[in-house]
Formats: structure tokens, C-alpha cells, sequence
């Protein structure tokens, strides 16, 4: 089947003064229609910043970026709100506080399905109903700060499916919100994917989300995919160090019940550092001296893999 | 609405002691200047101990200070702002005279600084440190340091008298029997130069203002939401980043009412024209108290009015403005 | 206060300091450059500027050197604005500490007191109270501070309410300190420096106003005045009108660099806020 969105390489690097930050370094994989990738990773792992540059979104100063998104399925470029959506992190930024709620979601169906205001408003309110916010009508003329922290969400994934894109993009969606109302949004979120047909990009602390919402897992570390394949060959036989760290922590019963991934011993490197190696080799407990003078290599399919040397070296010998 | 009416009784209760003390000082200072209504009446008419005597007891002026400004505030509830020595008239009279050309220039002063400001802000605002932007931001540092009466005398000499685009001053070509249309286009012929020494200041802060509240609109998270609902750039940089960094340069719109009626006393002297600001000079050339503390009191209403005005126009382009509080 | 010092040192604070340096320096060299009654004549009327060695920037009216005149109206300029902040100041953060320490109902009360203040146009207030008092340089300097003393008193107010809700405050109480040493040891300082960035406004502020005044022979009678040069000149402005353009200028520069000080002093301030919450 020909892939929704295919990325090849990509690279971004955020300038900060003299010095260039890898936030992302050669990511590659392939997403097809209808298909659900969660993008895991611990903070600044760089998957806000891949998932900005899958949809076009990143600033134009300060930054350089190579490789390429492709989107096979769509015969051309994405276009950012009706091509695909997206759902930030943050529901009371990432409003805009001084228009209704109303004119913020049918101003996406003015630019992109040619409604008239009017009818504009009218899907607004269809839209309000089908993400679940009582007494849609009369949320249209809401402000943003008028509703709770999950209403604000749902108003966000209202006006990100209202020109039911291809593809949802989700940046941790419910990590400001309260266990409940995340629970809430997940089931939605689902809901939606289904009913409209919609491939999702879920960025995610929670390795037990994704294993309940995605197809296929992708684990960064350091700009870095550290693992690529199904996601649930990902948490049942993970296979790179780090992934196995974080499994075994996750199963901890000591462990509180949190939606941040599960701490592992060290820090990750500081950005823009130069490394001749492995970035997980000074945490990894299965290191080895060769880890530390030359990059790993990608050990599997484009679909299917692990970045770290011991599976490349097994990789070698089936060559 | 119920929002904003309610906005509205809070802001006129607030002003209800502010404008208590500025009557009050003002009859403080009507007390405090040398010589009383009737000494300045005498140098005009002339009159002898008996006619004192009498105008005194008629004025009420050797009554008790209590007394005294117990006639002052009945007067003043009367619009009775007290007779002008110079003009011998009412000092009210006088004073609703001359209001209208003020207020047409402010008017446009306002109109034109804000519209200007805002725009040129965005376009500043778009890319920060870009030629443009520098450009701009040096031209409204230079106007911001710019005395608008100095601004107005050069403005004069450039575009008056040299160039002779414009009237060298006034309000309109007298004795031309002008009507309708054709007075209005001269009356704005005369006004361009003394809004342009009004309004350049202020377009100068406006410009700063928007421009900070553009960068700092780019930079926030509603910006990239919208980019990444794909709307057009137009719509972006006007209805999302303009419209939230309109909020801080809304809030100069009061201060810019106090500082154009302070501007018009020097401007309007400039140019010449019979407007309330002059008034005020006149006044104290000629130690008219009574007239000059008239401008002075209607001035400051007009700014309590002015900041009522723009409280409620901020409470209607800002939801987050709470009803009570 | 190093690092305050170097986020100063920006394009701008340069620029300004090197500006109002000039000013100044005019200012202390005017009685050695140009000795004497700058208010006398010194040769013939109207010359041009650039035209005699003698008089570089010409002569006025009546015949008086415009350069001895610019240098001597800087000293006064920055007399009438360096007293009119240092009153301002001092007025604004008499009733601003009052207002913060105390509260309740003096608060009140003072808050109103600046909400009116506010709204009167500052000018008409300079214009009535000097035309009430006469003009003299305690005149001008009064009439100045009464309109811009509420800046300081608010900002100051607002900082002093909120230092005071912050730990260390709590932390000197439970140490047993004296309430009013806590306001004036601990308190006071750490609300300062923002009132502090407000003194250039100010200055800016009362050179504009001065200017005004003396545009309108309201002046201080007894020295030269670039606004009374602007308007000297004004009866000559077809046939002269370098001479309301060059005071014209002095006024600019000198409000510029002050303007410019003040953005820089207040960007390496704020910044500082910033870094330590
Ligand atoms: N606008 C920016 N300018 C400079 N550096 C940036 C910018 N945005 C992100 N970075 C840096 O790029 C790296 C990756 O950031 P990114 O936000 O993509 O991480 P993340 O995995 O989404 O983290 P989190 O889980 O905290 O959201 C980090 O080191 C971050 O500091
Ligand atoms: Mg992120």
C-alpha cells in the first residue's frame, strides 16, 4: 500500500549562538494510511521537534533541517490543518485567548472547506457536540478561559479534525491534564481515529498509552530513533538497552503509577554535544569499549530495528 | 454585555472620588491664587470700597471657606464654571466655544497615530531585526524625543512656509464664505500640520508598544496552533498575533487623551488655532484663574471620561476582563 | 551588578551615555567656552550659522551668540530636570512606601489622591500652577514633579506588595525582626531598582515639560532656556529658522539619550528579575 507520510533522513538542528543543537538526527520511517506510530522518548529526546517537522510547522529562523517528508498518498505536500492536525501539549496556550471558541474552530472550516461563516459556525457547534463539550450552541461564544483544561482539549481536537485531515498529529495531549480527563481524551481521541479514518502520531511519556492505542512504536533517545517496530514486540521482547531499562522500570510494582516514562539511572547527553559514539553508551549496562569510538548503525528493516551495535554486529554475520 | 455593563458601573464608581478631589484642588487652587475674583474684575472695570464691598457680599466671597466652596460646588452643578475677567463672559461660554476645534484635532491626532502605529508596529514587529524594523524603530525613537510644539514649527517652516502645501495656521480661510464640503476640505487642509505635530509622538509609542507585543505574539503557542491549522498568513498576523498585541497599546489610548490636551496648549499656539489648549494660555497671559482653572477642570474630566472609554473598549476586546474584582 | 552593568553596554546604552556625556560636558564647559552674560549681545544680529569663526552657530535677534546660549540652556535644562526627578522621586517614593507598608485605609485614600493626579493633563497642571506661583526655578521644578510623582509611587507601591508576600520576608519575621527594619533594611532595597529605571522617563519627561513652559515664557526668568530660544526664534522663523532648529535639536538629542539609557538600564534590570525569581 502506498505510505501516508514517508520521512527519510530528517535532521533539525536548532541554532543557539554560535553552536548548531542536533535536535533530531536521521529519522526515518514510514507511516501508511490509517495506521497509528507512538513516538516515545524522555524530555528533549527531540519528539516535539520531529513531530513539527513532520507538518511543516517548525520556525524558519534558527534552524536547519535536512532530509525529506514525503506523502505519498496525498500526491504532493501536506497542507498544515487540512492535510493534518494538530494537538499540542498545552490546552491553555495554545489557544488563542481573546477569540471564541466558535470562531477559532470554524475559522478551519472557512480557510478549508470554503463554508460560509454561518455555516461555518454550524459545523463548529456539530464538531463541539462530537468531541463531547455539553450544550454545544451555547459554547461557541465561550472564551478559552472560560472552560476546564480537558473541555479546552477537546475544543483543540475539535478544530484539529474539522477538515478531517489524513493525519492527527498529538503531542502529548493529555499531559496537563488531571488521570481522569486523560482517560477521557485517550478514549476520544480513539474514537475519532476510527469514526473518521484518520492515521495518528501520538507523542507520548506513557509506554502503556501507546501499547493501548498504536501500531508501531518508535523510541528516541537523544534526536536518535533507538527502536523502531510493533508496539507490541516493543514492550513484550524489547530489544535495545535502553527500551529494556525502561520496560523492566515500568514493570516495577514499586514504581508510582505516573504518565512520565519510567526513570532510568543517568541523564542524557547535554544538546549539542559532539559524540563519536553511542549517546546511550555511558547509561548502558551493556556497554562496550566499541560503543564508545564509532555511531551504531541501524540493525532490521526501515520498519522494524534497533540503533545499537550488538544487533548490527548479529546483522553483519547474517550478511 | 452584561460583562462589560458591569465593567462599566465599576469604573464610573471608581471615578466618582477621583473627580471629588480634582474639583476639590481645583477650588484649592482658585483659594490659593493672589487675589480674589473681584480684585481681577477691578482692573478691568475699576470701582470703589462700596462697589467692593458689595460685590463681595454678592459673590459670596466673604462668606466662610466652608461657605465658599459650598457656593463653588452649587455653582459648578449649575455649569457655572465662574466669569472670565478676560473674555467678560461666562468662562463656560467661552470654554464650549472653543471645545469643538480641540476635540476635532485630538480626534484625528488619535485616529491617525494609532492607525499609523499599529500598522507600521506589524510591519516592525514581522521580523525583528531586519532593515525595516531597524529603520523604524530608529525614526520612533527620534519622534519620541521630539517636543511637538518644535515639531510643529519645523513642520511649519518645511510645509508652510517654504513648500506652502499648507496654511501657515488657523482653523479655516476666513472670510471665504466657504460651506459644506469645501469648509470641511479646508478645515482639514489646516489641520493636517498640527495633527502631524500631535500624532507623531504617539505614533512613535504606539509603534514600540504594537511592535514588542508583535514579537512576543509570535513567539506564544496560539501562533503555531494557528500556522498549524493552516490559516493565511493575513489571517494569522492580523486576527491572531495583532489582536492579542493591540491589548497593551489600547491601554495608551487614556494616557494619549491627557498628553493631546496638554500638546494642544503649545500646538494650538504654534498654529494659531482657537481651540481649548490656547484658551488656557490665553488665560495665563492674561491671569484670567477662573477661565484657566475652567480648562483645567474640563480637561481632566474629558481624560476620567477618555479612560472610562477605554476601559470598557479593553474589557470588550479582552474576555479574560472580569466582571467584578 | 557586573552582568547588570554588561547587558547595559548594549548599541543603545552606549549611544545614550556618550550622548548625554556631550550634554553634559556642554553644560560644565559652558562658562569656560563662552564666558560671560550669555544673554547679552555679542555682535551683530542674525548672522548665519557657519559663516563667522566667532559665532559658529550664528547670532539671534539681537545679536547674542546661539552657541553660549545652546550651552548654557544645556546647564539649565539639566538643572530643572535633575532636581524636578530628584523631587519626583523623592515624592513618589515617600507616598509609594506609605502606601505599600501601610495599607488599608491611607492606601486607599493615597491611590485615589494618584488616580486624580492621573488624569489631569499633566501640562495644564504645570501651566496652572505656575501661572498661579510665578515663574521661578522652584516654580517650574514643582510644577514638573506634580504631574510624574505617581509613576514612581505606584510602581514602587506595587513592588513593596509584592516583596511582601515573598518567603524571605516571613523568614526575617520569624527571626524575630523589627517590622520596620524589615520594611526599610530588606524590603525597600530589594523594591528599588525598578523605581530607579523610572528616573530616566522622568528626566525625559521634565526636559519636555521645562521646555514647554519656557516655549511659553513660563520659564525660569533667570537663565537661558533652549525653550525660550525656540520661541525667541520664532519671530524670525521665515528669515532665520535655524534658531528655533538648533535649540530644537539640543532638546532631541538630550531626550533621546536619555530615552536611550533608560531602555538599556531597563532590559539589563529586567533581565536580571528574571534569572533570579
Ligand atoms: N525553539 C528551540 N530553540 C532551541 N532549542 C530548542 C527549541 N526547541 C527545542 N529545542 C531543543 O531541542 C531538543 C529537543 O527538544 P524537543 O522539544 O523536540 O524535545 P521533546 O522530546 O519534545 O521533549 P519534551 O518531552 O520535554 O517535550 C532539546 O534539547 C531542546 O532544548
Ligand atoms: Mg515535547
Amino acid at each position: 500500500m502506498t505510505a501516508l507520510l514517508s520521512a527519510d533522513d530528517v535532521s533539525v538542528a536548532y541554532r543557539d549562538g554560535a553552536r548548531w543543537l542536533q535536535a533530531v538526527d536521521r529519522v526515518s520511517f514510514a507511516l501508511p494510511p490509517k495506521a497509528r506510530l507512538a513516538i516515545m522518548g524522555e524530555s528533549g529526546s527531540g519528539k516535539t521537534t520531529l513531530a513539527l517537522a513532520i507538518a511543516d510547522l517548525l520556525p524558519h529562523d534558527g534552524i536547519r533541517r535536512s532530509g525529506a517528508v514525503r506523502w505519498p498518498a496525498l500526491g504532493g505536500a501536506a497542507r498544515p490543518g487540512r492535510d493534518v492536525g494538530f494537538v499540542f501539549q498545552d490546552p491553555m496556550s495554545s489557544l488563542n485567548p481573546v477569540l471564541s471558541v466558535g470562531e477559532q474552530i470554524a475559522e478551519v472550516a472557512v480557510t478549508h472547506l470554503g463554508l460560509s461563516w454561518p455555516a461555518a459556525l454550524d459545523r463548529a457547534a456539530e464538531l463541539l457536540d462530537r468531541v463531547g463539550l455539553p450544550r454545544p450552541r451555547d459554547r461557541l461564544t465561550s472564551f478559552p478561559h472560560e472552560l476546564s483544561g480537558g473541555q479546552r482539549q477537546r475544543v483543540a481536537l475539535a478544530m484539529a479534525i474539522t477538515a478531517e485531515p489524513k493525519l492527527l498529529i498529538a503531542d502529548e495531549p493529555t499531559s496537563a491534564l488531571d488521570t481522569l480527563t486523560q482517560a477521557q481524551i485517550v478514549h476520544l481521541l480513539d474514537r475519532l481515529a476510527t469514526e473518521i479514518g484518520l492515521a495518528l502520531v501520538l507523542v507520548t511519556h506513557d509506554l502503556a498509552l501507546a501499547a493501548n492505542l498504536a501500531g508501531t512504536g518508535m523510541l528516541m533517545y537523544a534526536g536518535r530513533v533507538a527502536e523502531l517496530g510493533p508496539i507490541e514486540t516493543m514492550v513484550s521482547a524489547p530489544r535495545h538497552p535502553y527500551l529494556q531499562a525502561l520496560v523492566a522500570a515500568s514493570l516495577d510494582p514499586d514504581r508510582p503509577p505516573t504518565d512520565r516514562l519510567a526513570e532510568i539511572p543517568g541523564i542524557p547527553p547535554q544538546p549539542g554535544a559532539a559524540i563519536p559514539g553511542c549517546a546511550f553508551e555511558p547509561r548502558c549496562p551493556r556497554a562496550r569499549s566499541a560503543c564508545r569510538s564509532r555511531p551504531p548503525g541501524w540493525a532490521g528493516t526501515p520498519a522494524d530495528g534497533v540503533d545499537c551495535i550488538q544487533f548490527d554486529q548479529l546483522a553483519a554475520v547474517h550478511r | 454585555m452584561t460583562r462589560i455593563l458591569a465593567v462599566a458601573r465599576r469604573r464610573l464608581l471608581h471615578s466618582i472620588p477621583v473627580v471629588a478631589i480634582v474639583v476639590l484642588g481645583v477650588f484649592a487652587l482658585l483659594e490659593a491664587a493672589p487675589g480674589d475674583a473681584v480684585d481681577a474684575y477691578l482692573v478691568i472695570g475699576g470701582g470703589d470700597a462700596e462697589m467692593i464691598q458689595r460685590l463681595r457680599q454678592e459673590w459670596g466671597l466673604d462668606r466662610s471657606f466652608l461657605a465658599r466652596l459650598g457656593a463653588y460646588l452649587t455653582a459648578l452643578a449649575h455649569l457655572d464654571l465662574g466669569w472670565s475677567v478676560a473674555f467678560a463672559r461666562p468662562v463656560s461660554a467661552v470654554l464650549f466655544e472653543r471645545l469643538p476645534n480641540t476635540l476635532m484635532m485630538m480626534a484625528a491626532a488619535i485616529c491617525f497615530s494609532f492607525s499609523a502605529g499599529t500598522l507600521l508596529g506589524i510591519a516592525a514587529g514581522a521580523r525583528p531585526g531586519s532593515l525595516r524594523d531597524r529603520i523604524l524603530s530608529l525614526v520612533s525613537l527620534g519622534l519620541y524625543a521630539m517636543p511637538s510644539f518644535w515639531l510643529g514649527l519645523m513642520l511649519l517652516v518645511g510645509f508652510a512656509v517654504k513648500l506652502a502645501w499648507f496654511p501657515l495656521g488657523g482653523i479655516e480661510s476666513v472670510g471665504m464664505g466657504k460651506t459644506g464640503l469645501a469648509r470641511a476640505l479646508d478645515i482639514a487642509r489646516h489641520l493636517v500640520l498640527p495633527v502631524l505635530s500631535l500624532g507623531l509622538i504617539y505614533l512613535a509609542l504606539y509603534l514600540r508598544l504594537m511592535r514588542t507585543g508583535m514579537i512576543e505574539a509570535w513567539r506564544s503557542d496560539y501562533i503555531r496552533t494557528a500556522r498549524a491549522k493552516g490559516l493565511t498568513p493575513r489571517r494569522i498576523a492580523f486576527r491572531h498575533a495583532a489582536r492579542n498585541a493591540l491589548l497593551p497599546v489600547v491601554t495608551m489610548l487614556g494616557l494619549q487623551a491627557g498628553a493631546l490636551l496638554s500638546g494642544s496648549v503649545v500646538v494650538e499656539s504654534v498654529f494659531a488655532i482657537p481651540g481649548m489648549g490656547r484658551l488656557a494660555f490665553e488665560a495665563v497671559t492674561q491671569r484670567d484663574v477662573p477661565l484657566l482653572l475652567g480648562v483645567f477642570l474640563i480637561s481632566t474630566l474629558m481624560v476620567i471620561l477618555a479612560n472610562l472609554f477605554v476601559d470598557l473598549l479593553y474589557a470588550r476586546l479582552d474576555p479574560r476582563v472580569a466582571a467584578e474584582g | 551588578m557586573r552582568a547588570v552593568l554588561r547587558r547595559f553596554a548594549t548599541g543603545g546604552g552606549i549611544a545614550g551615555t556618550v550622548l548625554f556625556a556631550l550634554v553634559v560636558l556642554a553644560a560644565l564647559l559652558a562658562a569656560v567656552i563662552a564666558p560671560g552674560d550669555p544673554m547679552a549681545m555679542a555682535g551683530r544680529p542674525l548672522i548665519q550659522p557657519f559663516s563667522d569663526w566667532r559665532f559658529p552657530l550664528g547670532t539671534d535677534r539681537l545679536g547674542r551668540d546661539v552657541l553660549a546660549e545652546l550651552l548654557h540652556g544645556a546647564r539649565a535644562t539639566l538643572i530643572v530636570s535633575g532636581a524636578a526627578a530628584l523631587v519626583t522621586l523623592l515624592v513618589g517614593i515617600t507616598i509609594g512606601t506609605l502606601a505599600g507598608f501601610i495599607g488599608g485605609r491611607l492606601d486607599d485614600a493615597l491611590m485615589r489622591l494618584a488616580d486624580a493626579f492621573q488624569s489631569v493633563p499633566t501640562f495644564i497642571l504645570a501651566l496652572a500652577f505656575v501661572s498661579i506661583a510665578g515663574p521661578s526655578l522652584a516654580s517650574v521644578v514643582t510644577a514638573v514633579s506634580l504631574g510624574a510623582w505617581t509613576a514612581p509611587a505606584r510602581v514602587l507601591r506595587a513592588e513593596i506588595l509584592s516583596l511582601r508576600r515573598r518567603e524571605f520576608v516571613d523568614a526575617y519575621r520569624v527571626l524575630g525582626m523589627p517590622p520596620l527594619q524589615i520594611a526599610f533594611r530588606e524590603v525597600l532595597p530589594n523594591a528599588l531598582p525598578p523605581v530607579i529605571t523610572l528616573a530616566a522617563v522622568i528626566v525625559a519627561n521634565a526636559i519636555l515639560v521645562e521646555a514647554a513652559l519656557s516655549f511659553l515664557g513660563l520659564g525660569n526668568p533667570n537663565s537661558v532656556t533652549w525653550g525660550a530660544m525656540i520661541a525667541e526664534g520664532r519671530a524670525v522663523i521665515r528669515s532665520a529658522p535655524y534658531l528655533s532648529a538648533i535649540p530644537g535639536v539640543a532638546v532631541v538629542v538630550t531626550v533621546l539619550a536619555v530615552n536611550l539609557i533608560g531602555d538599556a538600564a531597563n532590559e539589563a534590570i529586567h533581565a536580571r528579575r528574571v534569572q533570579v525569581p
